[in-house]
């Protein structure tokens, strides 16, 4: 039913969209629910690319927040592999701003902040891909933060826009 | 969709390489065991899973003096390989 509710409010906006023919800002979110796996991430991919599109964001920003959603997403995957739930993604757009938070529900914190720094300064000997994720997502976001309440992780990531997405 | 082809002692990589891909590029790049080209001309967009088996492997042809060299990057993926500072351990052109 959740489900069901979260998609009407994404019809309703397109819908909206059409009626008016006006270029409305998003700033509520547009919210869905991905299963616990990594053969969901295609989904991802394809929902995520739809608001990309439909926000007209720009090729270098698109790719950006592709791959932030990946990291995070991943991350959700593996870190919590006994947890049942599916996992809920919302974006949003307001003015230069996009937003993307992920939602793990009736999880252990796992605080992606908190992650030790990369040291990409390291011979290959010692090189770990261990970290890399979230060390390219923190370099290709503007902020990413985290927030932990009754059992429901949540990992936000912001991408300020440029004049091109506008 | 996702194809990496090793032909010649040239693996083509295509498509998207995200963390669902990794066992099937395993699969290819644990055959290499000589210095090879990795084309990446009809790759979009790879993730830190990508990553990791370029990583790994490169880390294992180290051991015997053989190499990855890496060609035909997209902007955005060698935006990601100087971010991780790949660039410091793979030839790239």
């Amino acid at each position: 039913m959740m489900m069901m509710a979260r998609d009407k409010k994404w019809d309703v906006s397109l819908f909206a969209r059409a009626w008016y023919g006006l270029r409305m800002e998003r700033t509520f979110p547009v919210e869905r629910m991905f299963p616990r796996t990594l053969e969901a991430l295609e989904g991802v991919f394809a929902w995520v690319s739809v608001f990309l599109a439909d926000e007209k964001i720009d090729e270098p920003t698109g790719f950006a927040v592709k791959f932030a959603v990946e990291e995070m997403f991943v991350n959700m995957v593996r870190y919590n592999p006994g947890a049942a739930n599916d996992i809920m993604i919302a974006l949003s757009r307001a003015g230069d701003r996009l937003e993307v938070s992920l939602t793990d529900f009736s999880v252990k914190p796992f605080d992606v902040t908190g992650v030790a720094e990369y040291d990409g300064s390291l011979p290959l000997e010692k090189r770990r891909p261990g970290g890399l994720g979230i060390h390219l997502t923190r370099r290709l976001m503007d902020k990413v933060a985290y927030r932990y309440e009754n059992g429901r992780s949540t990992t936000t990531l912001t991408k300020i826009l440029g004049d091109r997405n506008v | 969709m996702f194809d990496a082809n090793l032909t010649g002692g040239e693996v083509r990589l295509s498509g998207r390489f995200d963390a669902s891909q990794v066992d099937k590029a395993r699969s290819v790049f644990d055959g290499i065991t000589t210095t090879c080209i990795v084309d990446f001309t009809n790759l979009d967009y790879i993730s830190s899973a990508g990553l990791s088996v370029l990583l790994l492997t490169q880390k294992r042809l180290s051991q015997s003096g053989q190499c990855l060299k890496l060609r035909n990057l997209n902007v955005h993926i060698r935006q990601v390989f100087q971010y991780a500072r790949f660039d410091m351990i793979f030839d790239i052109a």
